[in-house]
């Protein structure tokens, strides 16, 4: 019960209650109070006696040692304070209870929190999250789940959503158009032609062997033929654009892949570009694509994964092929009775037609299965501000700026913030339950005591 | 021969045990008198009175002055162990209680006052333990009203109504005695 202090007293209690004070205090009190002060004098002397000496010497020992030894020291006919002591032990136990109970609630949340946050990257819908929540989703076609690709990769920075579901599109296998998408290269006012080596170094920052988050989208392998080609725009610093050129003739080297083409601008400044026109083997296409897209100093601006299907061309062809073939022998076959000399040169001029037919079919099919073993791929490199991103994830690069710096610490703040508030929104509602049940405890416990002593 | 090393105490110790002590020293008797009223038995009163100094010393960092005074806290600690061994005898059913000694009288004592005395003393142990813990409290421990009514957990004009009517009681009780 919570003291009222406006509560007021009658003042005739109020005056009985301030003589008992007085005649307590050795004060004299007013003559119509002498019967209550005797009474209370008698009260008074009616005390107890204080403890025996033996225990007052004893409780001043265990004061004076500061309750060294456990309170059930002193043990009565009953035992009840050594069992209260026991009791005690147990009540400061259990008392620790609820703290315990919320630090390992807290805990609890503080993991699940982690593990959710690691899980869903972050949970907040920017826009580097969609890009990568879809590019998870085109990585975990059957090809690449086989490579275990869809979430142990990294974050790719700045892909424009439009661009990567363009490259989606382009995913359908029977897809006959292509998608055309506009490479954004700058071009090059001075120039400079190089060749590749194939066969050269090893890929520049693809460090990784597991895809990464621009694992190009490959159809899946029905036995059809299929062109594949793709196009990949890279943003790097202008001091960077030749680290980032030789990256890519690295990968290119890498995979067995042939630069058809390429063009270096180095100027140092905002014009500076490279342009690569490349072929590599299909089969390592995707990899090929993960490994330029972790370029050091590199990030990716856009990219577009384009597939044609060939298989009926291809079928063509080679109907025609044997077609031409079967020809061929018939003719050869009626040369060889022929006798008249019109004949044997009517014929002679219809198998070199033949011939030629066959050849020509002959150089489509090889053609096709050219451009269906080795993809195209067009890659471009444009300088970008220094701030623009362009951290490739696990590759340190020397763009750190406040501009990033600050970027990275307003990240840090709000996943501190999402941690704080899912911990609250755990640790809250604990927290009031154990308010309660400590509330209820202590209103049962005063209950049963006050209970005790209305049947004392 | 064995010696404990104890790291040296801060101020803010010193200072905290130094009022213990204190407290201690000036209230020692005055709980074991409410104790022993409110549980009629010597014996254990010795027990629960050195419990409750114990709890008392373990939660010495816990005393809040704003809450009330020292003396009112240690004996709010004091009751709940007498009331926690009020139960436990209750659970046990043998409730041992020392016999009145209503016939005590001071030395120097006069008739009529050693008459008054017992009589007085005859009607507190008929009194409710609710009622005696009242008297202790103010007659024995020597609380001013406010302590009471912070022992007791209610506001200071109620305990002093209740004090009120349970001296009223005595005295019917009194004037009741032939």
């Amino acid at each position: 019960m919570r003291p009222r202090e406006d509560e007021l007293i009658d003042p005739e209690i109020a005056e009985q209650l301030d003589a008992i004070d007085a005649t307590l205090a050795g004060e004299p009190v007013a003559p119509r109070f002498a019967e209550l002060a005797e009474l209370a004098l008698l009260l008074s002397v009616a005390r107890p006696d204080g403890p025996s000496p033996e225990f007052a010497a004893e409780l001043d020992g265990r004061v004076e040692g500061r309750f060294g030894r456990s309170v059930g020291a002193p043990v009565d006919s009953g035992g009840s304070v050594a069992a209260a002591g026991g009791w005690s032990r147990r009540w400061r136990a259990w008392s620790l209870t609820p703290v315990l109970g919320t630090a390992a609630t807290a805990l609890a949340a503080v993991v699940v929190v982690a593990v959710v946050l690691v899980n869903s990257g972050g949970g907040t819908g920017t826009p580097q999250d969609v890009a990568r929540t879809f590019n998870g989703a085109v990585t975990s076609s059957p090809s690449s789940k086989a490579r275990g690709a869809v979430k142990a990769a990294p974050v790719p920075k700045r892909v424009p959503v439009g661009q990567v579901v363009n490259s989606a599109r382009s995913l359908v296998p029977h897809s006959a158009a292509q998608t055309a998408t506009k490479i954004n290269g700058s071009a090059s006012s001075a120039s400079s032609a190089s060749s590749s080596t194939p066969g050269g170094g090893g890929a520049a920052g693809g460090a990784g062997t597991i895809l990464g988050p621009l694992a190009a989208p490959a159809p899946v392998p029905n036995g059809r033929k299929v062109v594949q080609s793709s196009i990949l725009q890279l943003g790097a610093a202008a001091n960077r654009i030749d680290a980032v050129a030789q990256g890519v003739f690295n990968v290119v080297g890498a995979v067995n892949g042939i630069v058809d083409r390429s063009n270096v601008a180095s100027t140092g400044g905002p014009g500076a570009s490279a342009q690569f026109q490349l072929r590599v083997p299909s089969a390592s296409l995707s990899l090929a694509l993960t490994d330029l897209s972790r370029l050091r100093y590199a990030h990716v601006i856009s990219r577009t994964d384009n597939t044609h299907d060939v298989n009926s061309s291809y079928v063509s062809t080679q109907h025609q092929i044997a077609q031409a073939q079967a020809a061929l022998a018939r003719l050869r076959t009626e040369l060889a009775g022929a006798t008249v000399q019109t004949e044997i040169d009517t014929l002679r001029a219809q198998i070199a037609n033949e011939n030629a037919t066959l050849a020509r079919a002959q150089n489509a099919l090889l053609g096709l299965n050219h451009q269906v073993s080795y993809s195209r791929l067009q890659v471009s490199i444009q300088a970008t501000s220094p701030g623009a991103g362009g951290v490739t994830p696990g590759a340190g690069n020397g763009g750190f700026g406040l501009h990033k710096a600050g970027h990275d610490a307003l990240r840090v703040l709000e996943v501190s913030a999402g941690v704080v508030l899912i911990a609250l929104a755990v640790l809250v509602p604990v927290g009031l339950l154990a308010a309660l049940a400590w509330w209820l405890s202590g209103t049962v416990q005063r209950r049963r005591r006050e209970r005790a002593l209305d049947m004392a | 021969m064995s010696e404990t090393l104890t790291a040296p105490e801060t101020d803010d110790a010193a200072d905290a045990w130094g009022r213990f002590e204190t407290l201690y020293r000036a209230s020692r008797d005055d709980v074991y008198a409410y104790v022993a009223t409110l549980l009629r038995d010597r014996v254990a009163a010795e027990d629960v009175t050195a419990l409750a100094f114990e709890r008392a010393y373990r939660r010495r960092r816990t005393f809040d002055r704003r809450r009330g005074e020292e003396r009112a806290w240690l004996f709010g600690i004091a009751r709940n162990a007498a009331l926690d061994e009020l139960r436990r005898r209750r659970r046990l059913a043998a409730l041992v209680t020392d016999p009145e000694d209503i016939e005590a009288a001071g030395p120097d004592d006069g008739a009529d006052v050693a008459l008054r005395r017992t009589t007085v003393r005859a009607a507190l142990a008929a009194l409710p333990a609710r009622d005696r813990e009242l008297i202790a409290l103010k007659f024995h421990a020597g609380l001013t009203n406010a302590e009471v009514a912070r022992v007791l957990g209610v506001s200071e004009s109620n305990a002093g109504t209740m004090l009120h009517r349970t001296i009223e009681k005595l005295r019917k009780a009194c004037d009741a005695t032939p």
